[in-house]
């Protein structure tokens, strides 16, 4: 006979016929995992999702070779009351020296570094003296160092008494997550040991932001897993009332925790921020469907005597919707593979992975752990209590069947206002979204946004006309036209390049010398104005990492368009970290909510297939898009924008969240083929899947509040929404799919 | 910018260059080369730019090998506005002492240098040509060990007064190696 779970719920019932086997079998998989977690891999870089291969990151890696890697850079924040001082200014130039000597840093720069220049023979000349005498002479300098260079602010401000230091890290460790995160910590452990107690260090710039990440996941990962199956085998203690229910439950889960670490060691793929989630999400999973497991066998088990055979009807009857549920979720999670993204691609085979692994803890370990457990009489017959929920099914029966046509009439209504409301969320991408909370590094980074206007580089590349260098006039009316349209757009104190210097020199014999410096000058030291090859120069403007993509696509265009009338305009290469995130996250974004909807669609799609019965189909649709375009409405009045993490979340409840109608669909069919007619067989299949699943929700639900704890705010984001969308997904899966079904049935036979 | 960097790199590196010819203080020399032993850093001040002196910081490391009686050094100095590599070598063989940096600055020459040692001061006289100017440059160094480390002070040769003047000085304490 037909059924909708493939027939993979078969494996469940060979184990229980060879258990011996079948154990052995699960300890080495069990072994070999345990032996491969030791190798687990993390990575904490913000870019890793990005596709590699798109323009935008070509032009970003482009830049970074010609130059040097930016993105890289190290922003120290110093805040002290004494640092409109001397002596405070002295502190903060021993900082800077310090700094500069740390292990894997090529140089530091502060406000010391101002570059000043002898107007007539070129020579570079201090414009602090090596004494600082007193605090009315320093400020004194400094006020004039402001006057001539208004970009100086970025470095010091004296209305909010913040010093900015920037160490760039040596080449040789920039491509290098590991080496720049340890050359990093070298620098801040450096900078903490050597700063005067009254000096405040925070520390900002992707690769602490990196680092910071890196140190979450690790924590995370501990912290989720553990408290996720206490919190788990609580709920099921509570469900059950028996703590033994309880234990065999967190088998699934904690096997399925630790295979997903051995699969993620296995195929070398390290855990960034979006995968971070895949072991805990996964742990859910098992535990959502071995407690549908569980309660069917517990329900048999609390009238029949018949442990064993109990247990073999259970996974006849929940095995196919199990086994359906995680093909759903398994599509789902393959929608992802949709997206550019390798980083997108490895978490939908993950994802997909894990999926898989979780099927087989419940349908093949939790049987045999049950069947160990009556073998090692640790239940006994009639021993056995009904679970909770046992009322739920038969109130939502009372909703759902009175007024069928009028509640599928409102679901209608409600898919198609929410449906149109959802086109306006917006792709949005902001990088404190992704900062540990309570973080110094987020902390270091709304300073940098509120104090210097952000530490973020939109960096312009603009090509010389000739080889001569700043020394060509040519060249250097390139610098000076370029350097005029971005300082009318973003104004002069936010601009950076060599021609604020060059434009000072009054002489040739200084624009020689200038010339002749930065041709001898080491790579690390010019890399911020020219080029290694000296063929083009740097023009940078400082953003906040707050501004939202939209704008900064805004932003951009509007700067290609003053660019772009110059006649060289379009040789100019615009790029930069900004750049590259609000191109990138929201080609990526509306990528993934592409998938989300292809989940969707496949889905349903598969519930058809498996059920062979269009009308099913067609009675899936608004209960399962209700949930998904719901949080998207919600997300709409929120501010009407979408992050990456949200459009992850989404996808990633629908394919739980389908789940529910699997379950209830399975009864249902099973009820019809006993020639049951539709009223009737959807009355039973709501009073029996209804308990099981208003305590899979629940279980799910708290399971998922484990999300809460973690310090990346993107894993709290993804248990809102996956609670948001499985709260929907029961009400509109229960009510919603039986009144559908009822409805078309009626339609049908009136045709 | 870097090119004037260097030059001060060049001065910092005298204190461990040597040709030191000194028949009396061979051995000692040696000892005292031996005793500069170690990972040193600390701050100080020295001519960077213009006619200036600027605060500088260095951070060295430097192995005494006692077979080869030689002292190799490496390490950075950083100002306000860059920072350069120090290689230096120096090599105590019977009675003399002799060194060399193992990457001097394109177009700097050493064409001569001696030195003496007394008490716990080591004195070093550096001629050298810059050869893109065409013009000779002498440097004294007087490193001395203290208590938590090592003093260098430097000096140049002015034509103006014709006589050597400070320069700058460096005070490099020893510093604990600590793993990552």
């Amino acid at each position: 006979m037909w059924r909708i779970g493939f027939s993979f719920e078969k494996l469940g019932l060979a184990a229980l016929r060879r258990p011996v086997l079948y154990s052995l079998i699960l300890l080495a998989l069990i072994f070999t995992s345990a032996f491969h977690v030791r190798n687990l891999k993390f990575d904490g870089s913000i870019l890793s999702v990005l596709p590699d291969r798109s323009a935008a990151f070509k032009d970003y890696e482009q830049l970074k070779d010609k130059y040097r890697n930016f993105s890289r850079d190290v922003t120290i924040l110093v805040e002290s009351e004494r640092l409109l001082t001397a002596s405070g200014l002295e502190d903060l130039r021993n900082l800077h020296l310090d700094v500069s000597l740390a292990d894997g840093v090529a140089k530091a720069v502060s406000v010391f570094s101002t570059p000043v220049f002898d107007p007539q023979t070129g020579e570079l000349v201090d414009w602090f003296p090596e004494e600082f005498t007193s605090d009315a002479d320093m400020m004194e300098r400094m006020d004039g160092l402001i006057a001539k260079f208004p970009q100086v602010k970025s470095l010091f401000s004296k209305e909010q008494k913040v010093a900015v230091i920037v160490a760039s890290l040596d080449i040789s460790v920039q491509e290098d997550d590991k080496k720049s995160f340890l050359a990093y910590r070298s620098l801040r452990k450096t900078a903490e040991e050597v700063t005067p107690e009254d000096f405040k260090l925070s520390f900002t710039g992707l690769t602490p932001v990196g680092a910071s990440i890196l140190e979450s996941l690790i924590s995370d990962q501990t912290k989720l897993t553990i408290f996720g199956l206490i919190f788990g085998i609580t709920i099921a203690f509570a469900i059950f009332r028996s703590f033994m229910a309880a234990i065999l439950c967190a088998i699934p889960p904690a096997l399925t925790a630790l295979w997903a670490f051995g699969l993620f060691s296995f195929l070398g793929i390290p855990i960034n921020y979006l995968t971070t989630v895949l072991p805990t999400l996964a742990l859910i999973l098992a535990f959502a469907d071995g407690v549908f497991l569980y309660f069917r066998w517990q329900t048999l088990s609390s009238a029949e005597p018949d442990l064993d055979n109990n247990l073999i009807q259970s996974i006849i009857k929940v095995g196919p919707a199990s086994s359906l549920t995680s093909l759903t979720t398994a599509v789902a999670f393959l929608s992802f593979a949709y997206a550019e993204s390798e980083a997108l691609k490895d978490f939908a085979y993950l994802g997909a992975g894990v999926v898989v692994l979780a099927f087989l803890a419940v349908i093949v370990a939790l049987p045999l752990a049950i069947h160990w457990a009556i073998r090692l009489k640790l239940v006994h017959p009639g021993n056995t209590r009904p679970p909770m929920f046992q009322g739920f099914g038969r109130w939502a029966r009372t909703i759902a069947l009175a007024r069928p046509m009028i509640i599928s009439a409102i679901g209608i209504v409600l898919v198609i206002v929410f449906g149109i409301a959802q086109n306006w969320v917006t792709a949005e991408y902001k990088l404190v979204q992704y900062l540990p909370n309570k973080s110094d590094i987020r902390y270091g980074e709304e300073l940098a946004n509120k104090v210097i206007g952000g530490r973020a580089l939109l960096l312009m590349s603009v090509p010389f006309e000739n080889d001569g260098g700043f020394e060509s006039p040519e060249n250097r009316s390139r610098l000076e036209q370029v350097d005029k349209v971005v300082s009318e757009q973003f104004g002069a104190e936010r601009v950076f390049s060599a021609w604020r210097v060059l434009q000072m020199l009054e002489t040739d014999q200084a624009r020689e010398r200038i010339t002749e410096l930065a041709s001898q000058a080491d790579d690390s030291d010019k890399s911020d104005f020219i080029s290694s090859d000296g063929k083009s120069a740097l023009v940078t403007v400082r953003l906040s990492s707050e501004m939202p993509v939209a704008e900064v696509k805004l932003v951009t265009d509007k700067l290609k368009e003053s660019l772009g009338k110059l006649a060289y305009g379009k040789d100019v290469q615009i790029t930069g970290f900004p750049i590259l995130m609000s191109v990138e996250f929201t080609k990526l974004i509306n990528q993934l909510r592409t998938s989300l909807f292809l989940a969707i669609v496949l889905g349903i799609l598969f519930l058809g297939i498996a059920t062979r019965s269009p009308l099913i189909m067609l009675a899936a649709i608004t209960p399962n898009l209700l949930p998904i375009f719901f949080v998207l409405f919600f997300l709409f009045m929120r501010g009407g924008t979408i992050n990456l993490s949200e459009v992850v979340a989404l996808t990633v409840a629908f394919g739980i969240a389908i789940d529910n109608a699997v379950h209830l669909i399975n009864v249902y069919d099973i009820e019809r083929k006993t020639g049951k007619e539709t009223r009737h067989a959807l009355s039973i299949a709501m009073e029996e899947a209804g308990p099981a699943l208003a305590a899979g929700t629940i279980i799910i639900c708290v399971s998922v509040l484990v999300t809460q704890i973690s310090s990346l705010p993107v894993v709290p984001t993804l248990g809102h929404l996956i609670i948001s969308t499985l709260i929907v997904a029961l009400f509109g899966n229960l009510i919603m799919l039986s009144a559908n079904i009822l409805t078309l049935t009626k339609f049908t036979r009136r045709k | 910018m870097n090119r004037i960097y260097k030059v001060f790199v060049l001065i910092a590196g005298m204190s461990f260059l040597g040709y030191v010819p000194s028949q009396a203080m061979a051995q000692t020399a040696s000892d005292f080369l031996k005793s500069l032993e170690g990972d040193f850093a600390g701050r100080g001040n020295a001519i960077v730019v213009g006619d200036k002196s600027q605060r500088i910081a260095c951070k060295i490391s430097s192995v005494f090998d006692i077979e080869a009686g030689a002292l190799n050094v490496t390490g950075e100095c950083a100002g306000t506005k860059g920072k350069s590599k120090i290689n230096g070598g120096v090599t105590a063989v019977d009675d003399q002492v002799k060194g060399s940096f193992l990457s001097p600055r394109k177009g700097m020459t050493v064409t001569q240098s001696y030195g003496a040692y007394e008490g716990d001061r080591m004195q070093l006289l550096t001629s050298m040509v810059d050869e893109n100017a065409g013009r000779l440059v002498k440097i004294k160094q007087v490193i001395s060990k203290t208590e938590e480390g090592i003093n260098a002070q430097f000096f140049t040769f002015s034509n103006a007064s014709n006589a050597y003047e400070p320069t700058g000085e460096i005070i490099l304490k020893a510093s604990v190696k600590t793993d990552e």
